[in-house]
């Protein structure tokens, strides 16, 4: 009986020490704990957090994660108080089902072409164009986001819509290895990783963008409305140093995002490399962070379509966005 | 498994060997495609390497420390309540209905409700390897206590033995062998069920290692995490047995079911 | 009716329990105790269920899953009951497959998904494939078992009577496998169950298993819990439907392993 005794213990300690909360260290410092996924989209994040909000004193700690709606539904239940993700059907069914998600800017845009990839082998050859696509593999990242969206628009330039492709879904890196290997032939990449395929010789990016085409939004980063609303000093300082670090990138026409200093800050957190960061096309954000709402219903429809959405009425975007704090961090820091 | 153990060990070496063999011939003349099967010279390069510069160690290590955790948390709340439900009726009535509904559904599918409740993290992953094994060790522990001989419970009341003291000396050594088996197959599925998290949903560990070098195509690097789950599975099923084989010296059979 | 009064009368714990447990979540739901948003009422996933049946879309994905396990299992069960019967009776044969065999039992079956995708071309196959490997090894390892059992003395009697091969395999050997050859189909077609849903969760877009995970990605949580009741319901059938099957169809083939 003696084992048992002491293998009961043992057992029981050990649970003890797996669910005890661990120790409070920084009590003092005001936490804001904000969802990422790693890829240079979300680099107002990491330049926010890291730039603007540490050095004023907030803990901001920064929580990777594998995609929206881990982190839609962790911010909705408070674990996180903020965070980004594709403007999708994961955020669109949190604020139908009144959960206190609400999204209060846009975090990037895009623009259609420089995510639309198609494998090098392929092109030209057995792909001539977009709608030989038809029946053919094609990766994204997740389902219900604003990528599946940009897919559909792609193919529907050429006659064709999502369904009908065979859609894999994986994560961004692995999307060059498998453009490479031939286990799909296109995906709607983010950068760096067409970069990175295209210096590899793996693939390339076949569509030009048009003259005075408009930026597509594809991301945007939403926080826990009752966190907000309870500790309203500090959501505004979040959105002032939100702001900063949409500037910060957007400076010089876009070269923000070449520079040096955010470079480093991304290279951190996706750990991609540094020359391929540098000659990746930049994404766009706006200074002033106006939000295009245009695209909110076409998505909504498409998400609808695909079965993913539990409501039926689309939401307007004033139900989606919340743009107060953005409107007041932009007065206390000036339009630009 | 109990297999029987054999002395004629050369046959036992000689068929794997020679596989192993087969494989290196076929990848090395290309019959297999290197990409996809490397030689096992190559894995076990990668897994020498890896092993030696720590990475392996440190998410083998991951792995396993998921597995026990997940595990004593089950054992601490299954043994008691399988000895409660087997034992008193009211209690049994009360939860079998769970029991019985939860056990045969595979616990993966409760994985996307334990994010919702736990967040992305470990507490997640370990309640869901917890969950695998826990319903089995309380239904081996039940059914041992239920399969008990009246009779000997009969004997131990004529002699005196009451309440506890009956617990004690007679219906926890009888049920032993019971909650023993249980413990070992929870720990089997509780491993099971951690690797099959880690290839979904984890970033670390030994099923996510697998699942990265398999989205990347590194396949040594994935043949040889592979590996070392099934080393590591072996080590658990082999060492277990031999566990129980000890303690219960007094079985005959220590059986596999 | 009295059989059935007086079971209910001595286990009404057993219908009160999960009654209460269902009535306070409605209720806690309902009043905002529990999040209703990731929590939803019992009620309200019935709803979801009935729409879902309605509208077709379980009936897609559950036939998806169904024909894979059959497929599987199917597989696993002639093979490894093969196999097993075959180890079981020729010892050279047992001691060369029992190393290979006892290394790659314990490997969680998912981690064979890779593997067999290298092998054969995606598809179906690749699913039902990765979902037969447990089970086959499970299958085969019980029937072993099975054989091996068997009292000596039993089979020394009957080679005494005048049995031989075939007969002997038939009037003896066969039968006295046959309760654990059972256990282990038993077995066999939970863990078929358990590995597809895995599998479907990874690699399919349908699928119980894929419509699980798709409900989580875009959070229409009802639907998550409605699919999940979908699961648990399969997996009851799986379990005890052949339990019970086996009592009325083969009574006398006792269950090694009753649970």
């Amino acid at each position: 009986m003696k084992t048992w005794r002491s293998v009961a213990l043992f057992a029981l300690l050990s649970a003890a020490l797996a669910l005890a909360p661990a120790p409070d260290a920084s009590a003092q410092a005001p936490v804001v704990k904000i969802g990422y996924i790693p890829t240079d989209s979300f680099a107002v994040l990491y330049i926010m957090a890291e730039r603007y909000l540490t050095p004023a004193g907030i803990n901001a700690q920064l929580v990777r994660l594998p995609g929206g709606a881990e982190i839609t539904a962790q911010v909705a239940t408070g674990q996180l108080q903020m965070g980004g993700a594709g403007l999708g059907a994961a955020g669109f069914n949190a604020v139908a089902a009144k959960l206190p998600v609400e999204f209060v800017a846009p975090l990037h845009m895009g623009y259609l072409e420089d995510y639309f990839t198609v494998r090098k082998a392929v092109w030209g050859s057995q792909v001539k164009r977009i709608a030989d696509l038809k029946g053919r593999q094609v990766a994204l990242n997740t389902r219900g986001a604003a990528v599946e969206w940009i897919l559909d628009q792609a193919l529907r330039r050429d006659g064709l819509t999502i369904k009908d492709v065979q859609v894999k879904i994986m994560p961004f890196p692995d999307m060059v290895p498998a453009l490479e290997s031939g286990a799909v032939d296109a995906g709607i990449v983010s950068e760096p990783f067409p970069t990175l395929a295209e210096e590899r010789g793996v693939a390339v990016r076949p569509l030009e963008r048009p003259a005075g085409a408009k930026p597509i939004p594809i991301t945007a980063a939403f926080w826990n409305a009752e966190w907000a609303k309870g500790n309203a000093d500090l959501a505004q300082k979040v959105m002032v140093g939100y702001v900063r670090a949409v500037r910060d990138l957007a400076a010089d026409g876009g070269k923000g995002w070449h520079e040096d200093k955010n470079v480093d800050i991304m290279v951190k957190y996706t750990s991609a490399k540094r020359e391929v960061i540098k000659k990746a096309r930049p994404h766009v954000v706006d200074p002033n962070l106006a939000v295009d709402t245009s695209t909110l219903d076409s998505m909504q429809k498409l998400n609808a379509e695909l079965g993913y959405l539990k409501y039926t009425e689309f939401l307007s975007a004033d139900k989606i966005f919340n743009l107060t704090y953005r409107d007041r961090a932009i007065q206390e820091l000036g339009r630009r | 498994m109990a297999l029987a153990a054999t002395r004629r060990v050369p046959l036992g070496l000689l068929v794997p060997a020679a596989l192993l063999a087969l494989w290196e011939l076929c990848a090395r003349t290309a019959v297999l495609s290197p990409r996809y099967f490397p030689p096992p010279t190559a894995i076990g390069a990668v897994l020498v390497e890896r092993l030696a510069s720590g990475d392996l160690g440190g998410e083998l290590l991951v792995t396993l420390t998921r597995m026990m955790l997940g595990f004593a948390v089950a054992a601490v709340l299954a043994v008691p309540l399988g000895l409660l439900m087997g034992m008193v009726r009211p209690v049994r009535d009360a939860v079998e209905p769970y029991v019985a509904f939860i056990f045969p559904v595979p616990k993966i599918a409760l994985l996307p409700f334990l994010l919702i409740l736990l967040g992305v993290g470990e507490p997640a992953f370990v309640l869901t390897g917890a969950t695998s094994a826990f319903f089995q060790i309380v239904i081996s522990t039940m059914g041992g206590v239920q399969a008990i001989d009246p009779r000997l419970l009969e004997v131990g009341r004529n002699y005196g033995a009451h309440g506890a003291r009956l617990f004690r000396k007679v219906i926890l050594p009888a049920a032993l062998p019971s909650i023993f088996t249980g413990l070992r197959l929870g720990l089997g599925l509780a491993l099971v069920a951690i690797v099959a998290v880690e290839f979904i949903a984890a970033k670390s560990g030994l099923g996510h290692l697998v699942y990265r070098h398999w989205q990347m195509l590194s396949t040594p690097e994935m043949y040889a995490a592979f590996a070392l789950v099934g080393a590591l599975g072996l080590a658990l099923t082999r060492g277990l047995s031999a566990l129980q084989d000890r303690v219960l010296a007094w079985q005959e059979d220590t059986g596999s079911l | 009716m009295t059989r059935a009064r007086r079971w209910f009368a001595e286990h009404w714990l057993a219908v009160a329990s999960p009654a209460a447990v269902l009535l306070g979540w409605e209720w806690a739901s309902a009043a905002g105790l529990l999040r209703e948003a990731f929590f939803p009422r019992p009620s309200t996933v019935l709803v979801h269920l009935e729409r879902l049946l309605a509208d077709g879309t379980l009936w897609n994905h559950a036939s998806v899953t169904l024909a894979r396990i059959g497929w599987a299992f199917a597989l696993a069960a002639v093979l490894g009951v093969a196999v097993g019967l075959a180890m079981g009776l020729w010892r050279r044969l047992r001691e060369s497959l029992d190393p290979v065999f006892a290394v790659i039992y314990p490997i969680p079956s998912i981690l064979f998904l890779p593997l067999v995708s290298f092998l054969v071309p995606a598809g179906e196959v690749v699913a039902v494939l990765t979902t037969a490997v447990t089970s086959f090894f499970l299958i085969a390892f019980t029937t072993t078992h099975g054989v091996r059992q068997i009292e000596p003395r039993v089979v020394e009697a009957a080679v005494h009577f005048g049995a031989r091969g075939v007969r002997l395999f038939t009037t003896v050997l066969l039968p006295g496998a046959l309760p654990f050859i059972f256990t282990g189909l038993r077995l066999g077609l939970g863990y078929a169950l358990i590995v597809v849903v895995a599998v479907e969760i990874v690699a399919a877009s349908r699928g119980l298993g894929a419509l699980l995970w798709l409900s989580w990605q875009v959070l229409k949580v009802e639907d998550m819990y409605a699919t999940f009741l979908v699961i648990a319901l399969l997996g009851a059938v799986l379990s005890y439907g052949l339990a019970a099957l086996r009592t009325r169809l083969l009574p006398w083939v006792q269950d090694v392993a009753e649970r």
